[in-house]
């Protein structure tokens, strides 16, 4: 049985999954490396590419081969296991052609390239696609969105870490527990948009 | 016991008129819930210090916190619900981050924004006419001129002959939060706090300026955009719900907001953006200014890393303090 897309303009779903559905603040997907990678503006950056540009390549493999591979066959029983494997192939052959194409930009990413292959947010972009049965370019609307809002998320988290940075906090608070203070009120904040544009 | 903070005392000046007139229009129960506010952020504060800083004295902006939270509260409220929001704002919004003049986020929005996700029902209905200090309440609801725009009434069709409608939403004649309502004080606290160089005139025009544009461009006939609600014309929009308390009392606030002159405008309009998105199209929330300054806050300090060299919007609140302010400084406090 194929399911039948969901009646919502791309354009929307790109603003929807930037900001009313940020895939971190309100799913809260991709939290290890948004809370370890969050110290300073420029690693914030390389990552926030790399997470874009990764979730736009992956969700729109993942779409081809649920639709031509796995549906046909009535494999879907499989989906994950060869998602995973989608993603950590992806990110790998992503990471020799850019090492081989372009050393800077493979400088400026760094180790965050294949971090990405064990970062949530993927996999969950992926199985949200499959479970809300976008179409193909609403799949890429929604992975470029979702990519934007977890690159704005944590270059805004970069900046408030920034900005606490000198002050001296109370005993146990430094560090992490900050960190998870600031995602919730972060959080908190995107509450306001909850369930204002419907994404499924 | 205070530490001395004479920009926090000007705000709490600005502030005394509409605590004043609110408790004509909803007698004991505003008083009580400016005084249990004020009693719990207070004590707050202090058992926070006493326990991780002795040496460091109660701040005078817990105060101004306490008493912007208390004017967001409906009036009818129960007084047990009134502690549970300014004790959370004041733990998670101040004191973790390192007490008075280091929070990124308002401790009196935070509240706010707290009590409407856990006591969403109360928050958005205990609301009694006003009035003859406080003995209309007969327990039952009547709507906010928010509620009433926001569910297709004309203004137009309720101002009648002699305009009453206008003059009641002027007054704060009308079912309101505690303080929110009487627009004509909350401009005058705006003046007063303009002409004594305690809120920043940047903030409160670009507030204005992002909430004015986009109210035009959602209305009729401007963007042909599906809203949630129906069209509400911008002067009544500024002049219903929060939004000009806000603007005037929150966003002003120098600690969240942001460090350099040219990103105060950008914190300004999305702050005023929010807040339109959440009344045009929020169907869980009914007034969208606490999450437009808590978005505006988060963004803050982003915001400031565009503008390296800008200059300095405010200098820190500390050498203000001082009495011995060299000449030059003293100028760009002004400036």
């Amino acid at each position: 049985m194929e399911a039948i897309a969901p009646n919502i303009n791309p354009w929307v779903l790109l603003f929807a999954s930037i900001f009313t559905s940020n895939i971190l603040l309100s799913n809260f997907l991709g939290m290890c490396s948004f809370i370890a990678i969050s110290k300073d503006q420029k690693s914030s950056m390389g990552l926030g590419m790399a997470v874009t540009v990764v979730l736009v390549i992956t969700v729109a493999l993942s779409w081809l081969v649920r639709n031509y591979i796995l549906a046909p066959f009535n494999i879907e029983y499989l989906g994950y296991i060869v998602y995973i494997g989608l993603i950590a192939a992806v990110v790998q052959m992503l990471e020799m052609l850019i090492d081989r194409l372009s050393p800077s930009l493979y400088m400026a990413l760094g180790i965050f390239l294949p971090l990405i292959t064990v970062n949530c947010a993927i996999l969950g972009a992926v199985l949200f696609m499959v479970l809300r049965s976008y179409s193909l370019l609403q799949s890429i609307t929604f992975a470029l969105g979702s990519g934007l809002g977890w690159w704005l998320a944590i270059v805004l988290l970069a900046a408030m870490q920034k900005r606490i940075s000198k002050v001296r906090l109370g005993p146990g608070l430094a560090g992490p527990a900050i960190t998870l203070f600031l995602i919730g009120f972060m959080a908190l904040a995107f509450t306001g948009f909850t369930a204002m544009i419907p994404v499924a | 016991m205070f530490q001395k903070q004479p920009m926090m005392r000007k705000v709490l000046y600005a502030l005394a008129p509409i605590a004043l007139w609110s408790i004509y229009l909803y007698g004991w129960r505003s008083l009580a819930i400016i005084l249990v506010s004020v009693i719990a952020g207070v004590l707050t504060e202090y058992l926070y210090l006493k326990y991780t800083d002795p040496k460091k004295k109660v701040t005078e902006a817990v105060l101004v916190s306490s008493v912007l939270y208390a004017m967001g509260m409906p009036p009818a409220l129960p007084l047990w619900m009134v502690p549970v929001g300014i004790i959370l704002a004041v733990i998670l919004a101040k004191m973790v981050f390192g007490g008075f003049g280091r929070n990124l986020f308002n401790p009196a929005i935070t509240g706010r924004a707290l009590m409407y996700l856990i006591f969403s029902g109360p928050m958005t209905s205990r609301w009694f006419t006003p009035g003859n200090f406080g003995m209309n309440f007969d327990g039952t609801a009547s709507p906010t001129p928010l509620m009433q725009v926001r569910s297709g009434v004309d203004p137009s069709s309720l101002a009648g002959a002699d305009n009453s409608w206008w003059t009641d939403l002027l007054l704060g004649l009308h079912s309101s939060s505690v303080g929110e309502g009487a627009i004509v004080l909350i401009l005058l606290g705006a003046i007063y706090l303009l002409v004594t160089n305690t809120a920043s005139w940047r903030l409160m025009l670009s507030g204005l300026i992002g909430f004015l544009i986009p109210s035009i461009l959602f209305g009729p006939q401007v963007l042909n955009v599906e809203t949630l609600s129906p069209a509400i014309d911008p002067v009544v929009g500024t002049f219903s719900g929060s939004f000009l308390f806000v603007c005037v009392f929150m966003l002003t606030d120098p600690v969240s907001a942001p460090k350099k002159r040219p990103s105060l405008w950008l914190y300004g309009i999305i702050f005023g953006l929010v807040t339109v998105l959440v009344r045009y199209f929020a169907p869980s929330f009914p007034e969208g200014t606490s999450f437009g300054i808590l978005i505006a806050n988060v963004f803050a300090p982003w915001i400031d890393e565009f503008f390296p060299k800008a200059p300095n919007a405010v200098v820190p609140i500390k050498k203000k303090a001082k009495k011995t302010v060299a000449p030059a400084a003293a100028q760009t406090i002004k400036a």
